[in-house]
């Protein structure tokens, strides 16, 4: 299998499979690019990175939203869902965005509101708009979970471990 | 911008499948009908605005998360 060389100001110089690229057509909500690298800096790690292919500068943390929210359950209209389906089995995996623009642990959001779907067998994802009006597009990340009741749920998406030195 | 006057019950149509509907005027608010083929996700503008907020925050991380315990 080929592999895809480039570069990333947060992680340095990165190298991945192409079969790990996660494939956004349409690129996420209000920002483009449509190859993506997801990114733990610890084999458990609870907030990952979706690291741009395309710009160096452009990562986004991430959590697969049942480490935080057990019982996140979105709802997503059929149309949403066409572009990733593939037979009748439609397996996807979910991530949310998490917001730690704050820098303050305690003040971190997570956007319910906006799940990533992505289909862990072609790798190609969507930000979709979740209509259960329950869930917030900055729900607090600790909103469920106490940090010291933190299970962590793995992404079953290919993943490149850059452990920090 | 095209700018199209409609009544109550009356519809536009955009393309060969979407209709919106006017179902019904009260005071200032306009109930819409939107009938849109199944691959044609329909929502709501603000929520889209906020979310795009919400994305291009998120991108502005720290360069290095604090540790979680």
């Amino acid at each position: 299998m080929s592999t895809i060389a480039f570069e990333s100001e947060r992680f340095g110089p990165i190298e991945v499979d192409a079969g790990a690229l996660l494939q956004f057509d349409e690129g996420l909500i209000g920002i483009p690019g449509r190859d993506w690298v997801l990114i733990a800096q610890r084999a458990d790690a609870a907030i990952l990175w979706l690291q741009s292919v395309e710009d160096p500068a452009l990562a986004l943390p991430v959590a697969v939203p049942e480490t935080f929210y057990p019982d996140y359950a979105p709802v997503v209209d059929d149309a949403t869902l066409m572009p990733l389906a593939q037979g009748d089995e439609l397996p996807l995996e979910i991530l949310c965005v998490v917001n730690a623009s704050s820098g303050d642990l305690e003040r971190f959001t997570i956007n319910l509101r906006a799940p990533l779907l992505i289909n862990p067998i072609t790798g190609h994802g969507l930000q979709a708009i979740n209509d259960a009006d329950e869930y917030a597009v900055a729900a607090p990340l600790w909103g469920a979970v106490e940090i010291s009741r933190l299970r962590i749920t793995p992404p079953q998406l290919p993943t490149v471990l850059l452990e920090e030195s | 911008m095209l700018v199209i006057s409609r009544r109550a019950n009356e519809q536009i149509r955009i393309g060969d499948q979407i209709t919106v509907r006017v179902l019904g005027i009260v005071g200032n608010q306009v109930r819409l009908g939107i009938e849109a083929p199944r691959d044609v996700p329909v929502h709501r503008e603000e929520v889209f605005a906020t979310i795009r907020e919400e994305n291009r925050q998120a991108a502005r991380a720290p360069r290095k998360l604090p540790d979680l315990p």
